[in-house]
């Protein structure tokens, strides 16, 4: 019998070196793919951003239980990929950190956060400009462009590069969301017009849901 | 919403926000030692610190006290009651304890040839058979007695001109010349030569070391030590250069605030050692680019963008009348050549020191610090990097993290089954807080003992002595309030762990990938260097799994190496050359961009397995 609660727990405790025993059990005894997915690694990462939300745990232990969700995620895509000719994403989101900011830790975090939710991430790197940004959104097809700017409060280039999106013919179907030290829900959505805002890579995984719910 | 804090530097420490507390009670609190010789009365003026943020004004007689330096942000600790968030600047007078910072470096072996000499030499006086020129005598005295340099063509600074035929006359002829090697006579006195000194100055991001060095002979004369004042606009180097990019003003600013500190710690090593600074012809900086920049008051913004571009690299000399170090008028100061945007002259001269251009075995250099410089060397080629650690190794971030101050926890050991810790505390005394060694010892301690998760929280499975729900989740209680010298619990968080994870986690990434680049997979000799390298137990830095495939008695802990460094590139022309062909040879490895640094990254994070 598979055991799908320990792939949940293994996720959670970030162990690594089990998670691949576990989900290739569960593969071996035919287990539904997308129930693996959806009812374990998912829930297991919900949990995981709730407890990052008590500050009970730490940017590390969400780091390393991201990884392990994706490890075991490693084994199963090829099958869903075989079976179906690709998989149904919840969304395409392209996000960087803006011109002159050379900060990844947090920004990669929410990349592994939303990858663990289901969207398809598209991380366009550091100190991008804002005309970068446009292109890539235009290229990958997005859905929402996310931006990040810890270093200067009211960063005048999270400004510029929302201005450079909403001002591109991108306007209408792409979302922005912005998150960073440097950034405030005020400053984003009231002075730089930004359709969403978050504190943290939990948080920034609700805001994309939340603008692709509200269309 | 963030609760107010006050930030007091350059201790680092932080506590909530009281309008019915002093700024003294609060640093108290803190753990930032204040002066208060009257006890906080407002009598003694001792506890003067400069405040950002909102404060009630001060009254008549605190204005009365604080006299001549009365200014809107200087202010009585005592008498000052602060609203919301706000820093403060505890200038060293007003510290209580001053800051252990490590000046030793190792022992330097280099030949002496110094850029600048002073000679005593006899001019004849002029008479009606010769009656040539006061400077055209003296050159040709010059020509005769100065040895070492073929055909020099003598430079005479108008500075030195005038007054020249007086000085010359005052003692018949007999006068000292200071002139660097290329012939350009600094100074001119009446009299037999006095001491010829240089500066070899460690400008690192959070502290500054000055050495004090006769020329003549080599001889380290003196080291001061300070905190480096910038730390007060910025803890690290993004957020200081975040600040000359968005005005000049700031760039000024921080360019200044250096140059003070630099002129005070040669002013008191000149003290201590009976010289005076006037009589400092040579000095070498060494530091990161960003600090290389801002010392030099060129823009540092570029460093912070792709990709990367410093206005200057190569080795520099400038005078140092453009920077007012307050040595003497004619004084040069040298610039080793910097690696890259992030790998600055600091990690060039720790290379040098190390002999990383002679090793025959891998070896590893790690100056760990709010940056971490990272060199890799074999028999046949020379790596390097920076990674951006963050403050934890300094204590920074850190609930009771300090600096290695007086008070400061900088060594821990368990007694079997995690009972009472046995704490080594800096000055001996109550414990008031924890520095980067004493993080890194206790961590590896309780890591040893199993209480800790390899992803880095307190393990909730095992019940464990002083382990206990504090109210940021599970702490570990070093000492109850009781033992300490804050009256309060000293404890360490489960954040506090996550802190120290990131920044080894990168220290890990950087050397891993750098293995991996040069194919080494086991690396013979580690020197560890940097004032928190120092009296960092080898055993503990592997005992938290900073070092990738590394057992303890590989490692070595040297000192100072970049301020070794700094003083050889003084002593010695030749480590100037030998500096440039370092950097020649030094291959940069740009993190920042690596497609495996997450995976590396992630890779370090566990604290063991």
């Amino acid at each position: 019998m598979a055991d799908l609660e320990g792939i949940k727990t293994a996720i959670i405790g970030g162990k690594r070196k089990e998670i691949t025993g576990l989900v290739q059990a569960a593969l071996d005894e035919n287990v539904d793919p997308h129930m693996i997915i959806n009812d374990y690694m998912i829930e297991a990462m919900k949990e995981v951003g709730a407890r990052f939300e008590a500050k009970k745990i730490f940017v590390p232990e969400m780091m390393i239980a991201a990884r392990t969700m994706q490890t075991g995620l490693g084994l199963i895509k090829p099958l869903i990929a075989q079976k179906e000719g690709g998989s149904k994403k919840a969304g395409t989101v392209v996000i960087g950190t803006v011109f002159g900011d050379l900060h990844d830790i947090g920004k990669n975090l929410v990349v592994l956060m939303l990858e663990s939710s289901g969207f398809e991430v598209h991380n366009i790197g550091e100190n991008v400009p804002p005309e970068q940004f446009v292109k890539k959104a235009r290229e990958l097809n997005a859905d929402v462009v996310g931006m990040s700017s810890l270093l200067t409060t009211g960063d005048p280039h999270v400004k510029a590069t929302i201005e450079a999106l909403k001002n591109s013919e991108l306007a209408d179907r792409v979302k922005v969301i912005c998150g960073g030290a440097a950034v405030t829900q005020k400053y984003a959505v009231e002075v730089c017009g930004a359709d969403g805002y978050a504190a943290d890579a939990v948080g920034a995984v609700k805001a994309v849901q939340q603008v692709l719910a509200a269309g | 919403m963030p609760e107010d804090q006050i930030l007091f530097q350059p201790m680092g420490r932080r506590v909530r926000s009281q309008t019915d507390l002093t700024l003294l009670e609060l640093a108290n609190r803190a753990g930032a030692g204040i002066e208060a010789a009257c006890g906080g009365k407002g009598r003694c003026g001792k506890c003067r610190v400069k405040i950002r943020g909102e404060a009630l004004p001060p009254d008549e007689s605190e204005q009365e006290v604080l006299g001549a330096e009365k200014s809107e942000s200087c202010r009585l600790a005592c008498q000052t009651y602060v609203r919301g968030s706000a820093s403060v600047w505890i200038p060293e007078a007003s510290r209580l304890h001053r800051q252990v910072i490590l000046t030793a470096g190792n022992a330097y072996h280099v030949e002496l040839d110094p850029g600048v000499r002073t000679l005593e030499i006899q001019v004849p006086l002029p008479d009606l058979q010769d009656p040539s020129a006061d400077r055209e005598r003296m050159i040709d005295t010059l020509n005769r007695s100065w040895e070492g340099d073929a055909e020099i063509e003598w430079e005479t600074p108008l500075s030195v001109l005038r007054g020249l035929e007086e000085k010359l006359r005052s003692d018949n002829g007999r006068m000292a010349i200071t002139a660097d090697r290329e012939g350009k006579i600094l100074d001119i006195r009446p009299g037999t030569a006095s001491a010829c000194l240089g500066l070899a100055v460690d400008l690192g991001t959070t502290t500054v070391v000055a050495y004090l060095v006769d020329l003549s002979d080599g001889k380290v004369l003196g080291v001061q030590a300070d905190m480096n004042p910038q730390v007060a606009e910025g803890e690290d180097v993004v957020s200081r250069i975040s600040l000359c990019h968005q005005a000049p003003e700031n760039l000024e600013r921080l360019s200044r605030m250096v140059h003070e500190c630099i002129a005070r710690l040669a002013a008191d090593a000149c003290r201590e050692a009976g010289a005076v600074p006037g009589r400092i012809f040579d000095c070498t900086v060494v530091g990161n680019t960003a600090m290389h920049h801002i010392f030099l008051g060129l823009n540092p913004a570029h460093l912070a963008m792709a990709p990367y571009t410093p206005v200057a690299s190569g080795g520099l000399t400038v005078r140092s009348s453009e920077l007012d170090l307050g040595l003497a008028a004619e004084a040069r100061v040298y610039l080793p050549p910097v690696k890259a945007g992030f790998v600055g002259a600091d990690a060039v001269a720790m290379a040098m020191a190390l002999d990383a251009d002679q090793t025959s075995v891998p070896t590893l250099m790690v100056d760990l610090g709010t940056n971490g410089e990272i060199v890799l060397a074999t028999r046949d080629r020379i790596l390097c990097c920076s990674t951006a650690a963050g403050p934890a190794f300094e204590g920074g971030h850190i609930l009771w993290g300090m600096r290695g101050a007086p008070g400061a926890v900088d060594g821990v050991r368990l007694s079997q089954a995690g009972g009472v810790p046995v704490l080594s505390v800096i000055g001996g005394g109550a414990p008031r807080g924890i520095c980067g060694s004493g993080l890194v010892s206790l961590v590896s301690e309780l890591v040893a003992a199993g209480a800790i998760t390899p992803a880095g929280a307190f393990d909730p499975g095992i019940p464990f002595p002083r382990l206990r729900d504090g109210q940021e989740g599970r702490e570990y209680v070093l000492a109850a309030a009781r033992e300490t010298g804050t009256g309060r619990d000293l404890v360490l968080t489960h954040r506090d762990l996550a802190q120290l994870q990131l920044a080894k986690a990168a220290i890990h990434a950087g050397i891993s990938l750098m293995m991996e680049e040069l194919g080494v997979f086991r690396i013979s000799r580690v020197l560890l260097a940097g004032a928190f390298g120092n009296y960092l137990d080898p055993a503990c830095a592997c005992g938290i799994r900073m070092l990738p495939g590394v057992t303890a008695d590989r490692v070595t802990a040297v000192g100072n190496a970049a301020g070794t460094g700094a003083v050889m590139a003084l002593v010695s022309r030749a480590q100037r050359t030998r500096a440039q062909a370092l950097v020649d040879q030094m291959e940069y490895l740009e993190l920042a961009v690596h497609p495996r640094f997450k995976e590396a990254y992630l890779d370090g994070m566990a604290f063991n397995g």
